[in-house]
């Protein structure tokens, strides 16, 4: 339970956000309602939420507008409800700062775990030393990974792609994030290079390889790394 | 020499009615291929008319700067050197050639020397003097041909003011009885003006110098001698030489210049009436019919025009309005041109002259006019006649161009649409498909299910829900069904006040958020209607009238008798409709800019269709109460209305 986390839910639609009301409060979340940007805006500065739940569909301003504005003064989470098709959108939308996103209709336990996800990156601040969870574990003194207890031999590079991955668990990172973290800014249309990698770290982590359950593919956005504790 | 060359170079060649222009033009297109440069060749008219034969030179000289791809220019101007300068001004010319006549000397006074002007006035162009010399076994009989012609041209003139001279002396011999030798001079400096307004400058000093020795001879004491006695006679008679000398020079000029300007304006009249036509023709038919028309009438000579056809290749059949069609061969001819786009001045044989309506890419066609009787056709009427074609192949192009931009825009607007209405139409269909899917998903939710309010809560979003899909799928049938034209009406007599309790009842809840009335007359008569549309229409108002005014507002419904009509009216409290949206409201897929409730832009557009097939209407206005208020019109007079609606 996440006792006294405050959302902010931003919706035109009342039936969408009287679920989202109901959901969270059944999950020990605060939550506080604005149905346009504009106010959204204004309650960020006034209520300052623990995480934001931004429609895409809002009347008075384009989520993408919503989402740089935050982004100049506030590195608040904002987690995204979009629609099907528009893969191009959350694209943009998260390499310009919001974190995750929801597809449009979603369920209380996918909208929980992304909230759950959210609150967990806000708390854990500062670089941890070991990572743990579920079957993976890495040292990064040591760069060792463990998967279900068995030492994985890793290239320099797929250890980069495999930790970023996994310090970003539960979370969608987009193809061009990872590249312009791992290949610099001039590498971001080379997503040949990551497909070959994550294929490659698949192949040595996963039991079957052709149906990940760890690295998740997200297509057309990218790539989440998922482990049991945010599985749904 | 290189070192001379400029870089906005440009070669010019002077041209005359010569035998050597040939030379000079085929120089000047060599050197300036070589150079990679280009080349144009001017011709400077002047008062003096040319004879037939210089003409045809001139004709011939013109054709090989045509065939030899550069451009002419044809300016009119009694100063030739200044006339060049300018032509070479006006298009940056770097280099000017002129041809030079075997045994050229620089003259020291001779105004006329061509090209010691040129020089002088070139300034930083070039100037290339280029020497006869090189042609000179063609010299001859050119030359000879050219004698013989200027003479027999001119002969007419002296023989008839000797006539005129003869007579003159005739009477003046006759009037010597009564008047002095004075007198009789002035007679004859009249006379010479006179001639001057009608003949050329050489008869004219010819008559005013024998009219003078004529004078001296027959008049002057002693008379029958050229002597003169007196020294005042003398000098008389030297003051009336000059006299008649500047008189005649001076008069025939001022002469030959009005009739200069009358022709040039004449020209610029037929180019501003071409221009004027073209701008005022809207299609490229217009366009065709109104200039050949002009053109027609400038040249009183018949016309043909082929244009190009969907392959791009000249057409077979002529234009509408063409006088004549080619024979096989001279349309061959006429492809030619088009092919070569260079123009054709065909003097001998057919007599047609061949123009292409050039353009940056394929010729728009080919105009051919017959010029078979017109042996006069000058040098610039030549030239007219390619500017004016080429001003209406200029409007045939913009024209098109138009039309092309016209058809760019549509498609760009309408894909603009389409994608609106795409979106909008995923907005509205997900919406609440979105609301649907995720109450259901609570309602399953093992923590959130067991709450029996919160089962309430979802289960009414998935019903209100379900209500508004099923009113978009209404509204987008409706309007497939209305565009095909095919929907068939099912006409019934009906109590209005049955229609009215249906619709609220469909509307549900959603109505109780706002103070509901309806005011029906006690006495309305039964109106033969189609009841689902209807009701149709009737839902409709009302979620306009719900989804576009604040919660706890009033909405009233009102059905009243009027006349022949039954009057059904919506009224409601709300902001009202701006005064731009109101022309466009009942227009398919048209959405309020400050629209923030969604929707297709459907629902009016149907309500009025529905409306008009009962023949019936729908106005907005702005309602008594503040807000808007819609009121349908439906017709009592039954047998007006089809059992079949088709448009």
């Amino acid at each position: 339970m996440n006792e006294g986390g405050m959302i902010l839910v931003i919706d035109d639609e009342i039936q969408i956000r009287r679920f989202l009301r109901i959901s969270l409060e059944s999950g020990g979340y605060n939550v506080v309602e604005a149905d346009t940007g504009e106010q959204g805006i204004s309650l960020v500065t006034s209520v300052n939420p623990d995480v934001i739940i931004l429609d895409l569909g809002l009347p008075d301003i384009d989520g993408l507008e919503f989402v740089k504005r935050l982004r100049q003064w506030s590195k608040i989470p904002v987690i995204v409800l979009t629609v099907k098709d528009s893969e191009k959108d959350k694209v943009s939308l998260l390499d310009n700062g919001a974190d995750d996103y929801l597809t449009k209709p979603f369920s209380v336990n996918e909208l929980k775990a992304r909230i759950r996800v959210a609150f967990r990156h806000k708390q854990k601040g500062t670089e941890q030393q070991v990572f743990k969870s579920g079957k993976v574990s890495i040292d990064f003194d040591k760069r060792i990974v463990m998967v279900s207890n068995k030492k994985v031999k890793f290239t320099p590079k797929e250890y980069a792609v495999f930790t970023l991955l996994a310090k970003n668990a539960g979370k969608v990172l987009t193809q061009n994030q990872i590249l312009r973290e791992l290949w610099g800014p001039y590498f971001q249309e080379e997503s040949q290079y990551l497909r070959i990698y994550v294929m490659q770290i698949r192949r040595k982590i996963e039991d079957d390889p052709a149906n990940p359950e760890m690295i998740l593919t997200e297509p057309g956005v990218g790539y989440r790394f998922m482990t049991d504790e945010e599985a749904l | 020499m290189n070192k001379n060359l400029k870089n906005s170079s440009g070669f010019l060649v002077a041209i005359s009615a010569s035998p050597y222009s040939q030379y000079l033009i085929k120089w000047t297109c060599e050197t300036a291929a070589k150079r990679k440069s280009r080349w144009l060749a001017v011709y400077i008219q002047t008062e003096r008319e040319l004879t037939k034969e210089e003409n045809e030179l001139l004709k011939r000289n013109l054709d090989l700067v045509n065939q030899l791809g550069g451009e002419l220019i044809i300016s009119m101007d009694d100063d030739v050197p200044a006339g060049i300068m300018r032509v070479a001004a006006r298009h940056s010319i770097s280099h000017i050639v002129i041809g030079k006549p075997l045994g050229y000397k620089p003259a020291l006074f001779r105004k006329k020397d061509i090209i010691k002007t040129l020089i002088k006035l070139s300034g930083e162009t070039d100037i290339f003097v280029i020497s006869e010399q090189s042609i000179r076994a063609e010299k001859k009989p050119f030359f000879l041909k050219l004698l013989s012609g200027a003479v027999a041209v001119n002969i007419r003139g002296y023989l008839l003011v000797s006539v005129w001279l003869l007579l003159l002396v005739v009477l003046n011999l006759f009037l010597f009885n009564y008047i002095n030798y004075l007198s009789v001079g002035f007679i004859f400096l009249a006379a010479v003006t006179v001639v001057s307004l009608f003949c050329r400058r050489g008869p004219v000093l010819y008559f005013a110098a024998l009219s003078a020795v004529l004078w001296n001879f027959l008049f002057l004491q002693p008379r029958f001698t050229v002597y003169i006695d007196h020294l005042e006679d003398l000098f008389m008679f030297l003051m009336y030489f000059l006299s008649a000398f500047i008189i005649g020079n001076l008069t025939t000029r001022l002469r030959l210049n009005e009739a200069f300007l009358r022709k040039r304006e004449k020209n610029l009249e037929e180019l501003y009436r071409m221009s004027k036509v073209l701008n005022e023709s809207g299609t490229k038919d217009e366009i065709i019919q109104k200039s050949t028309g002009l053109l027609k009438e400038f040249f009183s000579a018949g016309l043909v025009l082929y244009l190009n056809d969907e392959n791009n290749s000249l057409s077979m059949l002529p234009f509408n309005g063409s006088d004549f069609a080619l024979s096989d061969d001279d349309w061959k001819e006429a492809f030619n041109v088009f092919e070569n786009r260079q123009t054709l001045f065909q003097t001998q044989g057919s007599g047609y002259c061949y123009i292409p309506l050039l353009t940056g890419s394929i010729p728009l066609g080919v105009l051919a006019m017959n010029l078979k009787d017109k042996g006069d056709f000058t040098v610039e009427q030549q030239d007219l006649l390619t500017t004016l074609v080429s001003q209406m192949t200029a409007a045939i192009e913009r024209n098109e161009y138009n039309i092309t931009q016209q058809k760019i825009k549509l498609a760009e607007e309408s894909e603009k649409l389409y994608q609106i209405l795409l979106n909008s139409v995923s907005h509205e269909l997900r919406t609440p498909i979105t609301t649907i899917a995720t109450s259901a998903n609570g309602l399953i939710d093992d923590e959130l299910g067991k709450n029996v309010d919160v089962r309430k809560i979802f289960a009414d979003d998935i019903i209100e829900a379900a209500d508004r899909l099923n009113r978009i799928v209404d509204n987008l049938l409706g309007s497939l069904k209305m565009e095909s034209g095919r929907i068939m009406l099912n006409l019934e007599w009906y109590d209005v006040s049955e229609l009215v309790s249906a619709a609220v009842k469909k509307m549900g809840k959603i109505l109780k958020k706002h103070k509901f009335t309806s005011s029906l007359d006690n006495d309305l008569p039964a109106v033969k209607f189609d009841f689902r549309l209807m009701e149709q229409l009737l839902t409709n108002l009302l979620y306009n009238a719900i989804m576009y005014t604040p919660e706890d507002t009033f909405i009233h419904l009102n059905v009243r008798a009027d006349n022949d009509d039954v009057v059904i009216s919506i009224d409601d409290s709300g902001p009202g409709i701006s005064a731009e949206d109101k022309e466009k409201i009942f227009d398919k897929f048209y959405r309020s800019r400050r629209e923030r409730a969604g929707g297709l832009g459907l629902g009016l557009s149907i309500c009025r269709e529905i409306a008009e097939i009962h023949k019936g209407t729908i106005i907005y206005e702005k309602s008594r109460f503040g807000g808007a208020c819609f009121t349908v019109r439906l017709p009592l007079q039954r047998d007006e209305i089809k059992e079949n609606y088709s448009e």
